[in-house]
């Protein structure tokens, strides 16, 4: 017998070793789930031990995860940002693309009590990560539209569109595949493509992640108001995703590469808090008319939901987009420390205007990893 | 580093001055790669030498994009051209290192052949591959065209590029195919096709320069091209 190895891309460490037949090339083997201690010799036992000793060297990349350690109890000076004030999620119905919810924007709007946008810049963040025939990967273009008419309500000066696709650098194709592209042209905006942006450097202060500094398109910090435009989604990693996780979207790929590799390494979870620190969005429009269940945030099914999200607190608009899916979202790591740094996810601190929530709710069917958490472990090693 | 070794190949010799920025630039790619277990070195080698054997210690391994990043097609593809388009003379492994990278590619291709960014498999799901990663992958392994994993993503391309017209995957798909001897007559035209009235391509100069070089390489100029 032959083994086929798979070893971690950045060390070298075996993976995984699974017997094939002799002479059975490795195109012809199936790649399916790793065995751990497949295929094991004594060498390899005797070898093994002795490794453990090396306990940094040894440890899976030496000892990172791509989902990071456990986030430790926020500081004094983190849990300083987090908004003070209760907050206001609306569940604006929209059955269909079809619809125009700007009525109800427009009243949700006014209770929000949302900023008078004149003479300002406003810079909307569709999520455009990646592109796969009938899958619901990115958010719809009547969504899009749907924020820019209402920041146009609100008076904005000029709106850019702007998004850094996280796994493929195509941008021309991901705008025409979408529909993204025809929008901007409809709606006569400019689209930048923030992975090529200018960048600036800023200083992580009282992070999570650990950088000292995050490059950060010069467009998205210039605008004066930016806005989260994101797809509701579960995800495989972190559990869902709506408008803080978003923002990976923002970091640009000319700095960090295809896909935005160094941000799982430093901690998904990590990174969403500091990006939302660095960027400060204000307000968030969710595309949840057709939201993604099971293996998202790319390769899961459409789920017919049939609302938009409208909120200022994007930390109180994902619990709330997270109850919807039915998950508690204390039990979504980032999410949680998300209600100690950014905004409110107790149900107590968030009014809930529009389509009543209990009524919406779906129970998702959840990522492949919420059944089997070791595949998280293993794909830390995969580099996936 | 791409452009510089593709002058290099270009202009046959360069001033020492030049020479000497791309003999640092190959440099700073070797150092790109993570060594076992870094500091641990000592430790770790002879035990993978005695538990594996000398083949052991050549497991595949490409770059990352950044410094403490996982190694990815695309970084290692760029490297592995810009070590091969020609190959520089000074490094004393080169050899061991373009056969680890060209081993990396070739073996996290995608189950339908082609390539993803990375892995072919994540959390269990099989990734499909895209055009560009393909593409610039097939180039940096135009010195293996009779591998069965450089033929099966061949036969997928055309595929994979289906509904991907833009000028970008259809240049890197011509080049692939220039770079594989293979005609490369269609994708040239569906790239002509994408032509802007004022001569560019795509949406940013850097599509307008792939878009060049694959139309200079179907004139029978591959830059791209690894000598033999």
């Amino acid at each position: 017998m032959d083994y086929k190895e798979k070893r971690c891309p950045k060390t070298g460490r075996l993976i995984s070793r699974e017997q094939v037949k002799s002479g059975e090339g490795r195109t012809n083997s199936s790649s399916g789930p790793l065995q751990s201690n497949a295929g094991i010799t004594r060498r390899t036992f005797i070898a093994g031990s002795v490794a453990a000793v090396t306990s940094y060297s040894l440890s899976a990349c030496g000892g990172k995860t791509l989902t990071g350690k456990p986030l430790p109890k926020p500081t004094a000076a983190q849990a300083a940002r987090k908004r003070k004030t209760p907050s206001i999620v609306a569940l604006v119905p929209c059955q269909s693309y079809e619809d125009d919810p700007m009525a109800d924007l427009k009243k949700f709007a006014k209770q929000l009590n949302l900023p008078d946008l004149r003479g300002k810049t406003v810079l909307l963040k569709p999520n455009m990560v990646e592109f796969h025939p009938g899958r619901p990967v990115t958010t719809n273009p009547f969504a899009l539209k749907a924020a820019f008419e209402l920041v146009d309500y609100l008076g904005a000066k000029n709106i850019i569109i702007g998004e850094g696709p996280g796994h493929m650098r195509d941008t021309e194709f991901l705008l025409e595949a979408t529909g993204l592209g025809r929008m901007c042209n409809k709606l006569g905006t400019q689209f930048v493509d923030l992975n090529l942006d200018e960048l600036e450097a800023l200083d992580v202060k009282d992070g999570f992640s650990g950088l000292t500094q995050f490059f950060l398109p010069r467009t998205l910090m210039n605008a004066d108001f930016v806005v989260s435009v994101p797809k509701m989604k579960t995800h495989h990693w972190v559990g869902m995703t709506a408008s803080m996780k978003n923002f990976f979207g923002a970091v640009p790929g000319r700095k960090y590469g295809w896909p935005k590799n160094l941000l799982h390494i430093r901690g998904i979870p990590q990174c969403i808090l500091d990006l939302q620190d660095l960027i400060k969005p204000r307000l968030a429009l969710v595309d949840a008319v057709v939201a993604m269940e099971g293996d998202g945030p790319i390769m899961g099914t459409a789920k017919e939901m049939g609302f938009l999200v409208l909120g200022d607190d994007l930390a109180a608009v994902d619990a709330t987009c997270a109850r919807t899916m039915g998950y508690d979202p204390f039990e979504l790591e980032y999410l949680r420390v998300a209600g100690q740094v950014v905004g409110n996810i107790n149900t107590d601190a968030i009014t809930v205007l529009g389509l009543e929530l209990d009524k919406v709710k779906k129970n998702f069917q959840l990522p492949v990893t919420f059944k089997n958490k070791k595949l998280l472990e293993q794909a830390s090693n995969q580099a996936s | 580093m791409l452009a510089l070794r593709i002058l290099l190949k270009e202009e046959g010799n360069v001033e020492s001055a030049r020479e000497a920025a791309v003999n640092n630039a190959v440099r700073f790619l070797f150092e790109q790669r993570f060594e076992l277990f870094g500091p641990y070195l000592w430790l770790a080698k002879p035990m993978v030498r005695f538990n594996e054997g000398e083949e052991g210690l050549n497991w595949a391994r490409g770059w990352p994009w950044s410094q403490g990043a996982f190694h990815w097609v695309e970084p290692t593809s760029y490297a592995l051209l810009a070590l091969k388009i020609p190959r520089p003379a000074q490094a004393e492994d080169i050899e061991n290192v373009l056969l680890r990278g060209d081993k990396f590619l070739l073996e996290h291709s995608c189950r339908d052949g082609g390539w993803n960014h990375g892995n072919d498999l994540c959390l269990n799901v099989h990734l499909s591959p895209f055009a560009v990663t393909s593409a610039e992958a097939l180039i940096a392994l135009q010195d293996h065209s009779k591998d069965g994993v450089v033929q099966k993503a061949f036969l997928n391309l055309k595929k994979t590029i289906g509904y991907n017209m833009s000028a970008m995957s259809v240049a890197w798909v011509a080049l692939a195919e220039q770079s594989h001897g293979k005609d490369s007559s269609e994708s040239i035209s569906a790239l002509l096709a994408r032509q802007h009235e004022d001569g560019s391509f795509g949406p940013n100069l850097m599509v307008t320069a792939i878009s060049m070089l694959a139309l200079q390489a179907h004139l029978g100029n591959n830059a791209l091209k690894i000598p033999t």
